[in-house]
């Protein structure tokens, strides 16, 4: 029976392989080569100045060609490397092709997250992101979480909205605060949770 | 060792193997992408829909839309509110016009040459073609192109006729196969009015409708309806009564309150037998008139009518009676199944009833103008033969199907053959496309700029709502215009663009109507409204002695043959716009529940003499054409007429859902995982091809009516698909002589529509049974009361104190809920085709559906009761979804918890957690729970139109509706932003704004002031299906309100 086995095993073990494709731990490369530390870090380019819908939509979008170009028709940049990638971006919009990024803070499609409403909670893109504005390049090893359901539920039934260091709740007696206190979860002190329904965030 | 393997060790070693092959289907998530816009519009929002106003061009009645874009993609077609017309609702062949636009089968770049000897060429070089063909013909003579095209009010005629002067002149014929000649004729005879009037359906308290399919495809259907359901439904001033008179039921005479049946053609006897007996009481006539109006009805005498058409006189004199009695009535005659050759006659028939009942200047009101249907086929007549005669040098047709919607008697293919050079201009190569010398593909009229006037007053904007797609090659077709008329030289036009015309168009409105405003700002209010909403002035008229000269003559009674109707249908209209758009195959056709195939609707007695069984296979023989179809045996048609339905039967390339279950070779029980394909495949048959070229010579309308067939059975049985899960075999049926094999198709006693009498009273016991729409037979008595839940009492006690609260709150502050009116449901199934386009439901064809996979979350399920003390058929529509019941059964059952009860009150289906037992479908008794045997595939471009805010489900998982959770969602969204509660009918589900009839009614139960609200705890007629088993539904249905208990 044994023998069996050895017989069966190299099948499986070339089956069980096509599991874990070659790809899957490697990066991928960027098409530009963005160093987010040079703009969002030294350059101190506020992260909606690029990503400009995350206020007001799901999407939190990226910079679009034309926002690119507006600095980068004048700024060629210093060192050799950035001379490169930024012509590169000239490139792009002389042949008015836009830059296909890849993405990393990538979301399964049947989950429905709106940008608006965490920004508009007061939580800021270093929560979720990280310190972006000290990486480089940003890959899937840069990142600060897995975004898993497991790490968003966390989030949603324990921790409560900080704006400037100030925890939100308990609801003031506004109209506003009406809505809120009706539609979120607070817990007995009265700070905020947000929901823990699954259908505010499955579709 | 033995070489044998024993059998423990075979199983250990198949497990192994089976699991590593299961375990290697897995891997890593794709990469997406991320890819920004190169110049964002100012206004533009990812993640946020945009709706643009514009003018439907699906038929001629020039519907308003709104169309919600993502991303800069039409993904839905929505009614425009504003609209007049419509008001905020769409039919279901407007639904389906994003699969036009995004249809597998567009024409992606211009081609040359015939049939095969087609060859793909650039656009400077297709058009360049065009303009020397045009200035050849120019120089050959006056007159020498003929422009065929579809309906069109507005500007675009103007601009085309100008296009043709400056080509040497030419004709420009609008094609379009509704019947509307013979009644604009016998206007023009009656009145001096060469005009479609305005029907105030909605001011009437009797109609009689005779033959019109006006809730189908007849005038414009959505504002028709609507305005019928305001007298048939809105209980204000009572309800009113509809009585059909036709020889076919249609799902427009299955409404009506009582379905006259008369041998075709014998229509216009019973009008003016009517007219006849009311004519003494008609106190607003002059003498003078009543004289002659009583010496032409003399020939009309009720024993006359009588004997001719088989209604009765005792019948003849209550229905004159009840116009006599009604404060205000209207009849209506038209659409296919009346349009013989005769079909002017009983127009004026109807105008004189109208006349003599008093109804002119009150429910018919002229002035209105209403600019409906295309050119006289007469005239198309005349054309054809000048085609044969070689008097044109170059043909266009535009966005028609002239080869495939004319009867080969018309002679349209062999004329077209001696023209020397044939344009086809449309989005798709179809059947007429194949014989043009040249096709250039125009664009959708969505990325198309027009306009339209569909009534006095009424200006109607067209607009682009997206860019063409960059994959089809195509052009505007006003701009293809602009521009071959510049590359000629000498372009009569200023303008460089068709957007132009268009607002120097609207500019010159723009003056004409005195409006105060700067012409930008008007522009782009039109743009954001859809148009400019005025109204008519209604014109008084007289009746013309002339027509009462000519005395009408009685149509002999027509021998024992059988009559052939060409029909129109709420999904297909003869002009066959949807033949290949899968959602209008796919789902059920109302009355017969039929999908993806044509049948042949015959009467079960007649059915019977010709020994015919239900779904068999007959031969249907004309003059000009015989065809194999499937029987469908029904009591809504005259013994000696058969209908089939027109618009089917296209013979071009479009995808097929063909399973290969069953039918391989070596896995027979699995399907192929590759079988969307676009093959030339053709569902139904043409009824066309049976029919002559036949017009009705006073009116030039074509004649759908009338042809005599020849029915014999093949002796084989039909591969008929049918939706109707309630007709079996094995269960007695009232009537034990049926030899038909038509069965029972009524609800069994469930008790899913019951009805009650406008004053309360329910419909009557029957002997020891009770009346199967008054209740539920087999209620049965629960001794305790106890719910599912009532075992967690505790559990939800220990909840409400952890959460500080005392006592349990449920549904703060919403809870959806949803009530449809069962007397204003027509059973149209445009809410089927919006649930298809909102929630990305797949497509599963004909061999699947078979076997019960459809995917619909909503389905019109369709009863016929028999009426024991009328003796009658009558016909009971029931839209059914997912109930979101508090008490559902299925939610218990889950074992992985996917499916769950939310505490807005619906239903959740979370996609990713269901493993696909099956279990929760199996105690929906509702049966609304659909599974995805396989993942279905959306063929592209179609996947563009998937709406981005539903999940694409795959194969393995349940789905049902969610009350367009989506949408609550959105706007939840949109209120939070602006920190605001939602108000009352903010949300409306994908059902409910397709509704023509505002049957469907959602919104927030907890809400005092929500017409939910207000609805349930003021109606008596509410009532929940299958209560005892105590599921609790959300939806509350209404009960069907039927005259004296009795419908049809």
């Amino acid at each position: 029976m044994l023998s069996k086995l050895k017989k069966l095993l190299p099948v499986t073990l070339l089956i069980l392989a096509g599991c874990f494709p070659a790809g899957a731990a490697d990066e991928f490369t960027q098409p530009i080569e963005f160093n987010h530390k040079t703009h969002a870090g030294t350059n101190q380019i506020p992260c909606e100045f690029c990503h400009t819908y995350a206020r007001r939509s799901i999407n939190s979008g990226a910079p679009s060609m034309e926002n690119c170009i507006g600095c980068h028709s004048v700024v060629d940049g210093s060192e050799d490397e950035q001379k490169a990638e930024i012509k590169k971006v000239i490139q792009y919009w002389n042949d008015r092709k836009p830059i296909h990024w890849k993405k990393i803070h990538d979301l399964p499609d049947f989950v429905y997250f709106p940008h608006k409403r965490h920004i508009q909670a007061g939580f800021d893109c270093t929560e979720c992101h990280g310190e972006i504005n000290q990486i480089d390049v940003l890959s899937m090893t840069t990142m600060v979480t897995d975004l898993s359901m497991g790490w968003c539920v966390q989030c949603h039934t324990q921790n409560h909205p900080v704006i400037k260091g100030k925890v939100a709740g308990p609801l003031r007696k506004t109209r506003g605060g009406d809505i809120v206190k009706k539609v979120a979860m607070q817990t007995p002190d009265g700070s905020l949770l947000a929901s823990k329904d699954c259908y505010v965030c499955h579709k | 060792m033995k070489s044998k393997i024993n059998r423990r060790n075979f199983f250990k070693f198949s497990a192994i193997g089976s699991a590593s092959i299961a375990a290697a289907g897995c891997g890593p998530d794709p990469v997406e992408e991320l890819i920004p816009l190169l110049v964002p519009p100012y206004d533009y929002v990812p993640g946020e829909s945009i709706h643009y106003a514009t003018t439907c061009q699906e038929c001629s009645a020039a519907c308003g839309l709104l169309i919600r874009t993502r991303e800069g993609r039409a993904i839905k077609a929505e009614g425009n509110p504003k609209h007049p017309l419509n008001r905020g609702r769409i039919c279901a062949q407007g639904q389906a016009i994003l699969q036009g636009l995004y249809s597998p089968s567009r024409a992606v770049a211009p081609s040359v040459g015939k049939n095969d000897q087609k060859r793909t060429v650039l656009w400077k070089d297709g058009q360049q073609k065009l303009v020397d063909k045009l200035v050849a013909a120019r120089e050959k003579g006056v007159n020498q192109i003929l422009y065929i095209g579809p309906p069109r009010s507005g500007s675009f005629p103007a601009m085309l006729e100008q296009w043709l002067t400056h080509f040497g002149g030419g004709e420009a014929i609008q094609f379009d196969l509704t019947p509307v000649h013979s009644l604009k004729k016998a206007n023009q005879l009656c009145f001096s009015r060469n005009e479609i009037p305005h029907f105030a359906i909605d001011q009437a308290e009797l109609l009689l409708n005779f033959g019109t399919d006006f809730m189908e495809s007849w005038l414009n259907p959505m504002q028709l309806t609507r305005n019928y359901t305001d007298m048939h439904a809105g209980m204000k001033k009572g309800k009113g009564k509809y009585i059909h008179i036709s020889p076919y039921m249609s799902l427009t005479g299955s409404n009506a309150d009582e379905w006259i049946s008369c041998p075709s053609g014998q229509e216009a006897a019973i009008a003016l037998a009517l007219s006849r007996i009311l004519l003494p009481d008609a106190g607003h006539l002059t003498a003078a008139e009543k004289k002659r109006l009583k010496s032409y009805l003399a020939s009309f005498s009720t024993s006359r009518v009588a004997a001719i058409t088989g209604l009765s006189e005792s019948r003849l004199q209550t229905l004159a009676d009840e116009i006599r009695g009604s404060g205000k009535s209207l009849a209506m005659a038209g659409g296919n199944s009346v349009a013989g050759v005769h079909a002017t006659q009983l127009q004026l028939a109807v105008n004189i009833l109208n006349l003599v009942a008093g109804n002119i200047g009150k429910t018919v009101l002229f002035g209105a103008d209403y600019r409906m249907g295309g050119d006289r086929f007469d005239e198309l007549e005349n054309v054809i033969k000048a085609m044969d005669d070689g008097r044109y040098e170059v043909v266009i047709i535009e966005n028609t199907n002239p080869v495939f919607t004319l009867p080969v008697g018309s002679g349209f293919r062999q004329a077209l053959d001696k023209v020397p050079w044939v344009v086809s201009l449309s989005t798709e190569m179809d059947e007429t496309s194949a014989l043009a010398d040249q096709h250039l593909p125009v664009s959708h009229f969505l990325e198309s700029w027009g306009d339209a006037t569909p009534r006095k007053g009424l200006y109607s904007l067209q607009q682009p709502v997206m860019s063409r797609n960059p994959k089809f090659d195509t052009l505007d077709l006003g701009d293809l215009l602009l521009q071959t008329a510049g590359l000629a030289g000498g372009s009569p036009f200023t303008v460089g663009s068709f957007q132009l015309y268009i607002q120097a168009s609207w500019q010159r409105l723009h003056a004409k109507s005195g409006n105060r405003q700067p012409f930008y700002q008007f522009w782009k209010q039109s743009q954001q409204v859809g148009g400019v909403y005025g109204d008519f002035k209604p014109v008084s008229v007289t009746l013309r002695d002339a027509v009462l000269s000519e005395k009408p003559d009685l149509e002999s009674p027509a021998d024992d043959s059988f009559v052939l109707l060409a029909v129109n249908s709420s999904l297909h209209n003869a002009n066959a716009r949807g033949g290949n758009k899968s959602w209008l195959l796919e789902v059920p056709h109302p009355i017969t529940q039929v999908v993806w195939d044509s049948w042949v609707e015959i009467h079960p007695e007649t059915a019977v003499k010709l020994g015919i069984h239900h779904g068999d296979l007959v031969e249907i023989t004309t003059r000009h054409g015989s065809v194999e179809l499937a029987a469908w045996l029904f009591y809504g048609i005259d013994e000696h007429t058969v209908a089939i339905p027109a618009g089917l039967g296209r013979k071009v390339v479009f995808p097929s859902y063909k399973s290969s279950r069953g039918r391989a070779k070596f896995l027979p029980v699995l399907e192929s995982t590759q079988d969307v394909k676009m093959r030339q495949q053709t569902v139904g048959i043409n009824v066309m091809e049976l029919l002559p070229w036949n017009l009705d010579r006073q009116s030039g309308d074509f004649a759908f009516a009338g042809e005599s067939v020849e029915i014999k059975p093949t002796g084989r049985r039909s591969e008929l698909v049918t939706m109707d899960g309630q007709y079996r075999m094995d269960i007695n049926t009232r009537k034990t002589d049926d030899k038909s094999g038509f069965g029972d198709r009524s609800q069994k006693g469930r008790g899913l529509i019951q009805t009650v009498s406008p004053d309360g009273t329910l419909p009557p016991h029957e002997g020891e049974h009770h009346h199967q729409l008054r209740e539920r037979h087999y209620t049965v008595e629960r001794k305790d009361k106890k719910s599912f839940y009532d075992p967690m009492d505790e559990n939800v006690s220990k909840h409400v104190r952890m959460a500080g609260k005392e006592t349990p709150v449920y549904h703060d502050p919403h809870k959806w809920e949803m009530t449809i009116d069962l007397d204003r449901c027509i059973g149209c199934s445009a809410c089927v085709v919006a649930c298809y386009a909102e929630n990305n439901i797949p497509l599963v064809g004909r061999d699947r559906m078979a076997a019960g996979r459809e995917m619909s979350w909503i389905r019109i399920e369709r009863y016929i009761e028999h009426n024991s003390q009328t003796n009658q058929p009558e016909i009971y529509y029931s839209p059914e979804m997912c109930q979101q019941c508090d008490n559902a059964g299925c939610e218990p059952v889950c074992p992985v918890y996917a499916t769950y009860q939310t505490p807005d009150g619906l239903n959740a289906m979370i996609y990713n957690r269901c493993v696909g037992t099956r279990y929760c479908s199996n105690n929906c008794v509702f049966k609304q729970r659909k599974f995805n045997y396989r993942s279905y595939e959306f063929p592209s471009p179609l996947h563009m139109q998937l709406n981005p805010a539903v999940s694409v489900r795959s194969k393995g998982v349940m789905e049902k509706c969610t009350f367009c959770q989506h949408r609550i969602r959105e706007m939840k969204d949109i209120a939070k932003d602006q920190g605001r509660d939602i108000y009352d009918g903010e949300i409306k589900t994908a059902c409910q704004q397709a509704c023509p009839t505002n049957a469907i009614i959602f919104g927030n139960i907890k809400d005092k002031k929500s017409e939910v609200n207000r609805i349930k705890s003021t109606t008596k007629r509410g009532y929940t299906q299958l209560p005892e088993l105590n599921y609790q539904p959300a939806v509350t249905y209404l009960k069907k309100v039927n005259h004296n208990n009795r419908k049809a």
